[in-house]
């Protein structure tokens, strides 16, 4: 069971609603995915233009899954904390996905103005979980200041690369006293396996599932790559070794006597 | 009265209060929120704040997000 904040998760995996193609699909994966915190995002509305966005809301409210509303669109501390009050209204819950990232190439979270904000959103009482980079240092800093959980990314965005910061997730991981959500580039199930053997509390996945040519099957994959990869840390895996370490003993059994014909 | 609402225009009777310019723009408030002159109206509030002629409302909607 993994405890943030003031809430408990059977399931180590969460999971994303953008890039469905609608929102019954979107639907069929959360649930297939056994997610229990998922994200959402906030736009000013739009009353002049035909593009109308699904009704999303229903569907989560009626799954009685957890909202974790985002502050994408955010390029400094002032708009995120702009966006953390609007978001706090509308979905009634003072959790919150902090992310600001200013550059729309690469998507990188900004440090300076991301910890900036997680210090007074704290104080006005959210429950913070910052998307950062995998900096160490940032993530004890973010921790210091009050966030509920930290959550360095794997890759850029939607890369589908995995765990490009492998070395200093371990090292995040190793030193955090706050759950540890690796969030972002997580492109397969391997890599998410891989995100829960290093010890990693939970993963965010969005675009993995969504833009699978089978939504709903790809959550489920998630589902056990997670639950294996949990598993594995509990137990204890095997430590590496540079040369090789015999499995069966080597009784030399073929060089000794001659062959009976 | 004129009340600017995100990028449009509404005409609501005078003295009306936030839940009006829903009614108005046909939307259940649900998943919505909204700041006035730049500042966040908690949805506590929105019943007991009345509107004055060219307020400026910033309204946003809950959409799908990773």
């Amino acid at each position: 069971m993994l405890t943030i904040g003031d809430k408990t998760f059977h399931s180590r995996l969460f999971t994303g609603t953008g890039k469905f193609a609608g929102s019954r699909q979107m639907a069929a994966a959360l649930k297939a995915s056994g997610s229990e915190l998922v994200t959402m995002a906030l736009k000013r509305l739009e009353l002049e233009s035909q593009n109308k966005h699904d009704d999303i809301l229903s569907p989560l409210l009626t799954a009685r899954v957890n909202l974790l509303p985002n502050t994408s669109g955010a390029r400094s501390a002032e708009e995120a904390v702009f966006a953390a009050r609007l978001a706090r209204e509308a979905l009634g819950t003072h959790w919150l996905k902090l992310e600001i990232h200013p550059d729309p190439k690469y998507l990188m979270p900004d440090p300076i103005e991301t910890l900036k904000a997680a210090k007074q959103l704290v104080q006005e009482g959210f429950v913070v979980l910052p998307y950062c980079h995998a900096d160490p240092v940032l993530c004890k800093r973010l921790e210091e200041v009050g966030c509920a959980a930290v959550m360095p990314l794997g890759s850029p965005i939607g890369s589908n690369k995995g765990l490009a910061s492998r070395e200093f997730l371990q090292i995040i991981i190793d030193q955090a006293r706050v759950p540890v959500v690796v969030d972002a580039g997580i492109g397969a199930p391997s890599h998410a396996a891989e995100a829960m053997e290093l010890g990693a509390d939970a993963v965010l996945v969005n675009t993995a599932i969504a833009t699978a040519a089978n939504p709903t099957a790809m959550a489920s994959a998630f589902k056990l790559a997670v639950e294996a990869g949990r598993i594995a840390f509990e137990s204890g895996l095997a430590t590496e070794h540079t040369q090789a370490v015999a499995s069966s003993p080597l009784t030399g059994f073929l060089s000794v006597g001659e062959p009976v014909l | 009265m004129l009340i600017q609402v995100n990028d449009r225009q509404i005409e609501l009777p005078l003295g009306s209060d936030v839940t009006a310019v829903f009614d108005a723009l046909e939307l259940t408030p649900l998943g919505y929120a909204l700041a006035i002159n730049g500042m966040v109206l908690p949805k506590s509030e929105w019943p007991h704040t009345r509107l004055s002629p060219g307020d400026d409302l910033a309204v946003f909607q809950v959409i799908a997000g990773g």
